[in-house]
């Protein structure tokens, strides 16, 4: 693998050129590229200056993580303020209860974790809006069902199910203008919840010891059940693995679902199925999407046996969705691409296969180490 | 509208060169300096073109090109054949000042704002969206109907009178709306509506519609007949129809005053100010009348709790601060130990407390105070807040607290409702709001709750 990170000339498998290695090691920076972008994103939300974020992204984005962070607030609420008036602190429950939110006194923390709250916050929205912005295709016999509907119809003992998940988690979380809350993956929601918590804490008086501990109890309880409550959560992100799973299971060709996917803008579908075939995380696929300055996407979908009709029609779509990948850049590339094996692409893409966990703190430690 | 003439076909061999085409395109290739026989000379359709055979595959975009001194939309369509492709264009519409598409985002906002629940599907009407709003009625799943035909969730019905709307719909891509079905799992009735989502050809490719409960929209069409001053869900219309939007302006001017992007001239930063200012003011209008047509309804009420009179006009004396010490004026707080306990709704008093206190800060003079007082007066709690400013005669006392009354007809802050809603908010929880003033002498509002012992 290291002779293949590289990047200078070397002979693979019947002497594929310099262009492929080229685009092969495209996909190393990846993840530093994907860290810059996560210091950017706290900045980003704060105060709003990144290039990608037209103002319209901006506002969803913000409503978003603010949306967000609310809807923890109001599960700890939800359990602070009947514990407190079970034991008789009716004061206290009132002011729990009327207390204005602390939304916004923890989002404009600078935190590493926060950080990491805003990054993944402006990564689901800005795959959601990806998504709807994929020109809408009309099939050609109209009484063809889209992709989704087909295969929840379908009748099929585990395939139905996936699908109607993947449906319903896309209808509860789309407002359809990106601005609704984000289910936050298990590392990155609980340092939440108990910032949340404690920013209630701090925001009320309390008179005297007995109310300050009663105080300090319903909020952990609060905290306590927000988290475990979630850690069961199906958001769109993980209907969608399950679905690719399950397809794959049931002898489906994940080729031909990926390109159908794309086709009823089903974005999450796409990653997930891309994802999934290549074994990696769905955040790892979602990356390469947003790595606009690297071929990493076109890799993977080569690393997936993709043929070159489905590479383009796939990176044309994103393209006309706004996913500032350069299109006549691939489609100068394209044939470079072809005559890459798919053994030698995932090899390419192998690191992407560590969970995320660990990429991102190495990352984090030493942010200029030229690994992968 | 779109042309629905028949699609302009032409052919481009594997040069680039434009070897066949029909009338229209062969005008505009003219127009664009080009000819047959020679490299396709409309720009954007060339790099089209070129993209496509690179690529490979068939590709379809909106391109905008430049007529004379129109500009046209159209949809253009490459299909590579034989070596070359095959070009064909359609739905020609000259562009006019606002945008299609923004028409057809309003035209979705409004057929959301027709129904509690909201449906879409895709081209073969499948169920590809279902959200049940508040009031999801017995035997209503909405999760199970995902992906199957709409016509498994709605029986429609034939109307005698209008067909089946929705497949007028359908067919010409129109919206549509009063469409009657009933719902297959309980046999309630609905009113349906939908926008239809057509492809950038013009291709049916989905609805986006809405369902109402027949007696929730009949109940609604009574109450309105019977001369309330604004139907039912006005309120509720209007917020999401205008929040949004303006939350929107205000967000973005204000981050253009804060120069965020970088250095700007000051007087760009100041228009922003006054677009965020502007965006307040508006933002304010619409909560005002929001709550006009609220306290109007018959059915009006207030949940009463116990709150603290002292507590609630320190909160609203801290919203103030800024305005206040903007226009140099001091608000007198009580002190932190005292209480006025009372009975009423929290958000409700805070919002008149807001409105005296804020009445208070606009007309006092420049360095002056305005004084915040609690009283007992029999079995009323009270709130005075007392101004510096000029004074309002006797025989204005009434008139301030009427329905878009303004007694400085030169002052153009505020939509003149605050009294008359704060007063109607008093009343509705057991108080009043009096007023005790002279010219010259400033103005005592007194906010008078029943007070709880």
């Amino acid at each position: 693998m290291n002779s293949l990170m590289s990047g200078r000339d070397v002979d693979m498998h019947g002497g594929a050129a310099k262009g492929a290695n080229r685009l092969l090691a495209s996909v190393a920076a990846l993840t530093a590229r994907a860290r810059g972008r996560e210091m950017a994103a706290l900045r980003t939300v704060l105060r709003g200056d990144s290039a990608w974020l037209d103002d319209r992204r901006r506002w969803a984005v913000g409503m978003a993580l603010r949306a967000t962070v609310v809807a923890v607030e109001e599960e700890i609420r939800a359990v602070a303020v009947p514990q407190l008036l079970s034991i008789g602190e009716e004061t206290l429950a009132e002011r729990v209860e009327t207390l204005p939110t602390v939304a916004d006194r923890v989002i404009s923390e600078d935190s590493e974790s926060n950080r990491r709250v805003a990054a993944e916050v402006v990564a689901v929205t800005r795959l959601r809006l990806l998504g709807s912005a994929i020109p809408p295709q009309a099939p050609e016999h109209h009484d063809q069902p889209s992709l989704l509907a087909r295969l929840a119809e379908r009748d099929h003992m585990m395939v139905t199910p996936a699908a109607m998940a993947l449906l319903k988690a896309e209808a509860d979380a789309d407002n359809g203008d990106g601005s609704g809350p984000v289910i936050l993956p298990e590392p990155i929601r609980g340092p939440l919840v108990w910032r949340v918590a404690a920013a209630i804490r701090l925001a009320i008086r309390s008179s005297g010891k007995m109310e300050a501990d009663a105080l300090d109890l319903a909020l952990c309880d609060g905290a306590r059940r927000s988290i475990d409550n979630h850690s069961e959560d199906i958001d769109a992100e993980e209907a969608a693995m399950r679905l690719a799973a399950t397809l794959e299971a049931a002898g489906e060709s994940l080729v031909e679902m990926i390109d159908q996917s794309l086709a009823d803008r089903r974005i999450s579908l796409f990653t997930a199925l891309l994802a999934w075939a290549l074994r990696v995380e769905f955040s790892a696929i979602r990356d390469l999407i947003f790595d606009d300055m690297g071929n990493g996407l076109w890799v993977a979908m080569r690393a997936a046996d993709l043929p070159r009709d489905m590479i383009a029609r796939a990176a044309f779509l994103l393209s006309e969705a706004g996913s500032r990948h350069d299109i006549e850049a691939l489609a100068d590339t394209l044939d470079t691409l072809m005559e890459i094996a798919p053994d030698d692409a995932r090899a390419a893409l192998a690191h992407l296969t560590l969970d995320s966990e660990y990429r991102h703190a190495l990352r984090a430690l030493a942010p200029k180490w030229v690994g992968w | 509208m779109l042309d629905r003439m028949p699609p302009v076909v032409g052919r481009i061999d594997s040069e680039g060169k434009l070897t066949e085409a029909d009338q229209r395109l062969e005008e505009l290739n003219r127009r664009a300096g080009g000819a047959i026989g020679e490299p396709l000379a409309v720009p954007e359709l060339a790099r089209l073109v070129r993209l496509a055979m690179r690529l490979g595959i068939a590709l379809s975009r909106q391109v905008v090109v430049g007529e004379d001194e129109a500009e046209l939309e159209l949809w253009a369509s490459v299909e590579p054949a034989d070596g070359g492709v095959t070009l064909e264009l359609g739905g020609w519409t000259e562009i006019r000042d606002w945008s299609s598409v923004a028409a057809a985002t309003r035209d979705a906002d409004f057929a959301a704002m027709a129904g509690d629940w909201h449906w879409e599907t895709d081209a073969s009407l499948h169920i590809t969206r279902l959200t049940a709003g508040a009031g999801k009625p017995e035997g209503f799943q909405p999760e199970a109907m995902l992906g199957h035909p709409l016509t498994d969730l709605f029986r429609l019905s034939d109307d005698p009178e209008h067909g089946f709307p929705i497949l007028a719909a359908v067919t010409s891509g129109e919206e549509f709306a009063g469409q009657r079905a009933e719902i297959r799992a309980n046999g309630r009735a609905v009113y349906l509506s939908a926008v239809t989502r057509t492809d950038g050809s013009g291709r049916f490719s989905g609805l986006v519609g809405a369902a109402e409960l027949v007696e929730d929209a009949d109940k609604k069409a009574a109450q309105s007949s019977e001369g309330a001053a604004f139907p039912v869900d006005f309120g509720r219309r209007l917020d999401k129809a205008l929040r949004d939007p303006l939350s929107r302006i205000i967000a973005n001017a204000d981050s253009i005053h804060a120069q965020t992007e970088g250095p700007l001239r000051d007087d760009y930063a100041s228009y922003a100010a006054d677009i965020a200012s502007a965006g307040r003011h508006l933002l304010g209008l619409v909560s005002d009348l929001e709550d006009l047509q609220l306290v109007e309804r018959e059915d009006f009420e207030i949940s009463p709790e116990a709150i603290d009179l002292a507590d609630i006009a320190r909160r609203a004396a801290g919203l103030l601060g800024v305005r206040a010490s903007q226009g140099d004026v001091r608000i007198d707080r009580l002190s932190e130990r005292e209480t006025m306990p009372a009975t009423g709704e929290f958000r409700r008093a805070l919002q008149v407390l807001v409105n005296l206190i804020g009445n208070a800060v606009r007309y006092s003079p420049k360095g002056g105070t305005v004084w915040l007082r609690l009283e007992r007066e029999g079995d009323m709690a009270c709130v005075i807040v007392a101004d510096q400013g000029k004074g309002i005669a006797p025989e204005n006392h009434e008139r301030i607290f009427g329905k878009f009354e303004r007694l400085d007809p030169g002052e153009t802050e505020g939509s003149g409702l605050g009294l008359y809603i704060s007063r109607q908010l008093a009343r509705a929880m057991g108080g009043d709001i009096t007023v005790d003033s002279a010219p010259g002498e400033g103005a005592r509002f007194i906010l008078m709750l029943p007070a709880r012992d």
